[in-house]
């Protein structure tokens, strides 16, 4: 039915009345003259019904013939419409301008897309993408999806599997990501496996190797723990590759030291804004170049148009420049306190990584005009490191 | 009426009659709907709201409330409320309305 309208309003169709006494006359007329009349209905002495544009004409003789009186009630259609558009070219220019436009964007990419990367960071493999001209504002025809998967995976050991599927203006880069080898011990290096701190054994479990210690031994760093020289049943010596995890108590100590007076940086509460047009990766400055004066730091922000959602490769990019100066500061003992709080949080991260904290004592003090911030950790951690046996033959 | 060669030559309405007869025996043979051979007229209606007439020859009466169709021998009277052709062509029409009798005149 939606396509006999469709046809309907691109030919034109006029509504029209009959009014006279034989109207079943002129139906019959109309009809056996293959004139196409619908959605008729009559009311009395009158019907109106519809006709195709063309045909309208045709109806005339076999009204007469049947004494109907007929007129147009109402036309429709995209003849009508176009005669009524006939003198305003603008419009057509315009469509036709659309039409174009659409025509030239659609053979652009406009967005890229990765999915199923967890360890690869998304903007490695975008900038990856891009030196193999997938990009925004590449021409679709340009890219050769084969060969770019093909150096994208040599250029990108971590990944196992790529595929671009270019859908529209998007390109959906979907990858897969190698599984890790384990680390590699090779059998053929002889090693022992010394302390890496000094401490008492709490536990040990000797793979590989020869055990010089036993749990409850306190060992100072540098001690073989377990040898990787050992002896056959004959009494010859034999080399293997020492490996054990050994679970030591251990005591660490962390100092930082945060003076009361230093010299900062701090906002001046001058702004200066700077705004460039991005498209297809360029940015347009949409300012007169003047120099910022040094101190400051750069706030970037961005701002993509969208449409149904998607952002497009188009929008206003924003640089926030906050105006600084160098300024002494003094800090009260215990905003000192906090900074080195701080970095002593950021610092036991580092030095303790994997270590169970048993037991800790944090004392702090001011010692000429510099906050002393000391901790001592007892903690469980595994000691054990490899250290090759240099054999005087190699 | 005679041919040259002496033989008797049927008049046209038996030749027609004839034919029908024909025909309507194939019909029973094969089990053939009966329009397809003989052109009846055929009516096929989506419930009291519209019928679709095929083989119709013209309107010979139409309003609000009755619409009567010329089929061939006979006429198709339909009546009912707010009737309108939907669409007419010489050998078919669409009724649509309330639709409550369907007569049929020979």
């Amino acid at each position: 039915m939606f396509f006999l309208r469709f046809i309907r309003y691109l030919h034109g169709y006029v509504k029209f009345k009959a009014q006279g006494a034989f109207i079943e006359r002129f139906l019959n007329l109309a009809a056996r003259d293959r004139i196409p009349v619908w959605d008729g209905r009559k009311r009395g002495a009158v019907y109106t019904g519809h006709t195709s544009a063309g045909a309208y004409r045709k109806l005339r003789p076999h009204a007469r013939k049947s004494g109907v009186r007929i007129h147009v009630v109402e036309k429709q259609g995209l003849p009508f419409k176009r005669r009524r558009y006939k003198n305003r070219r603008g419009l057509l220019v315009g469509f036709l301008l659309f039409l174009s436009f659409i025509f030239l964007t659609s053979r652009f990419i406009w967005r890229v897309e990765v999915s199923g990367n967890e360890r690869v960071p998304e903007s490695e493999i975008i900038a990856v993408l891009e030196k193999n001209g997938v990009t925004p504002g590449a021409m679709r025809s340009s890219i050769d999806v084969r060969g770019a998967e093909r150096r994208i995976l040599m250029a990108l050991e971590d990944l196992s599997w790529i595929a671009l599927n270019i859908k529209g203006g998007t390109v959906h880069a979907v990858v897969r990501e190698r599984d890790l080898m384990p680390p590699m011990v090779d059998p053929n290096m002889p090693c022992n496996i010394v302390a890496a701190r000094s401490g008492q054994i709490m536990s040990m479990i000797v793979y590989e190797g020869q055990a010089l210690k036993a749990v409850g031994d306190a060992v100072l760093e540098g001690d073989i723990i377990v040898s990787g020289i050992t002896e056959d049943r004959l009494g010859q010596n034999l080399f293997r590759h020492a490996r054990a995890k050994v679970m030591a108590r251990v005591q660490h100590q962390i100092i930082v030291e945060t003076p009361l007076v230093q010299n900062e940086f701090v906002e001046t509460g001058e702004i200066k804004t700077r705004r460039f047009f991005h498209v297809f990766g360029w940015d347009l400055p949409l300012f007169l170049p003047r120099k910022i004066p040094f101190p400051y730091h750069v706030d970037r922000s961005q701002r993509l148009l969208q449409i149904a959602g998607k952002e497009l490769p188009a929008g206003i990019f924003t640089e926030r420049y906050v105006l600084m100066k160098e300024q002494e500061v003094t800090y009260t003992e215990n905003e000192a306190q906090n900074m080195a709080l701080h970095t002593l949080e950021i610092l036991r991260k580092t030095q303790l990584d994997g270590a169970e904290i048993i037991d800790k004592a944090i004392t702090g003090r001011v010692k000429d005009g510099v906050f002393v911030l000391k901790a001592d950790y007892i903690c469980d951690m595994d000691i054990a490191s490899e250290r090759r046996i240099l054999l005087s033959n190699e | 009426m005679t041919r040259k060669n002496g033989r008797r030559r049927a008049p046209a309405q038996n030749d027609e009659d004839f034919s029908r007869n024909t025909l309507d025996k194939l019909n029973h043979a094969f089990d053939i709907p009966q329009s397809s051979l003989l052109g009846n007229t055929q009516i096929e209606l989506s419930g009291n709201r519209e019928a679709i007439v095929d083989g119709c020859h013209g309107i010979l009466e139409y309003d609000e409330n009755t619409i009567k169709l010329a089929a061939g021998k006979m006429s198709v009277r339909f009546t009912g409320r707010g009737l309108q052709i939907k669409v007419l062509t010489p050998d078919s029409a669409v009724i649509e309305g309330f639709i409550s009798n369907i007569e049929f005149i020979s």
